[in-house]
């Protein structure tokens, strides 16, 4: 899993998009019951920031591109239908 | 927190959108919830294996700025159609 850790801040972002789909569903489906997926968009930014967890391990990773609609809604699709 | 049907939720889900857009942010979360409501729930401390379509998922809208908020439980039998108009909704709210 690559992860870059931003300066003095706590948070960690996947950059690339297929490792974190890949991680992401392989986080849900070990532990379905406990996976949650979040997302935060903010219109002012332009961002969304995509978040999967169990509790033990975080995920996240965020975008400002439109092209990245379609994959999210591939992810949430992992969610919602399995 | 409101429990909405799929239609109300959506419904809250478009107007939390058009109002962060000024400021605020809009946070959704989905939760798979692998029981059933009227299931009791005393000494019962692990659930027996449950059947997929009775899995139902958690979706949580909240609008960061004013802390509102709206819920609705999505059925396996109502995901294709709650998804179609979801991404509507946040294709809609993204672009816009």
């Amino acid at each position: 899993m690559c992860a870059r850790v931003g300066g003095a801040c706590s948070w960690v972002y996947i950059e690339d998009w297929d490792t974190f789909y890949a991680e992401a569903e392989k986080l849900y489906l070990d532990h379905p019951a406990h996976t949650r997926y979040s997302l935060k968009y903010r219109h002012t930014d332009g961002k969304v920031l995509l978040k999967v967890t169990n509790d033990r391990v975080c995920l996240q990773y965020q975008t400002d591109q439109q092209q990245d609609l379609k994959r999210i809604e591939k992810l949430n699709n992992i969610f919602i239908t399995r | 927190m409101v429990l909405h049907d799929a239609d109300g939720f959506l419904t809250q889900l478009t107007r939390m959108l058009e109002r962060s857009r000024e400021k605020g942010a809009v946070y959704v979360t989905m939760k798979r919830c692998a029981f059933a409501p009227a299931a009791p729930a005393a000494g019962v401390a692990r659930l027996s294996p449950v059947d997929p379509a009775d899995c139902r998922c958690l979706v949580r809208a909240v609008l960061g700025s004013t802390k509102a908020t709206a819920s609705t439980m999505v059925a396996a039998k109502d995901h294709r159609r709650f998804m179609k108009s979801y991404a509507n909704i946040m294709k809609a709210g993204a672009t816009a």
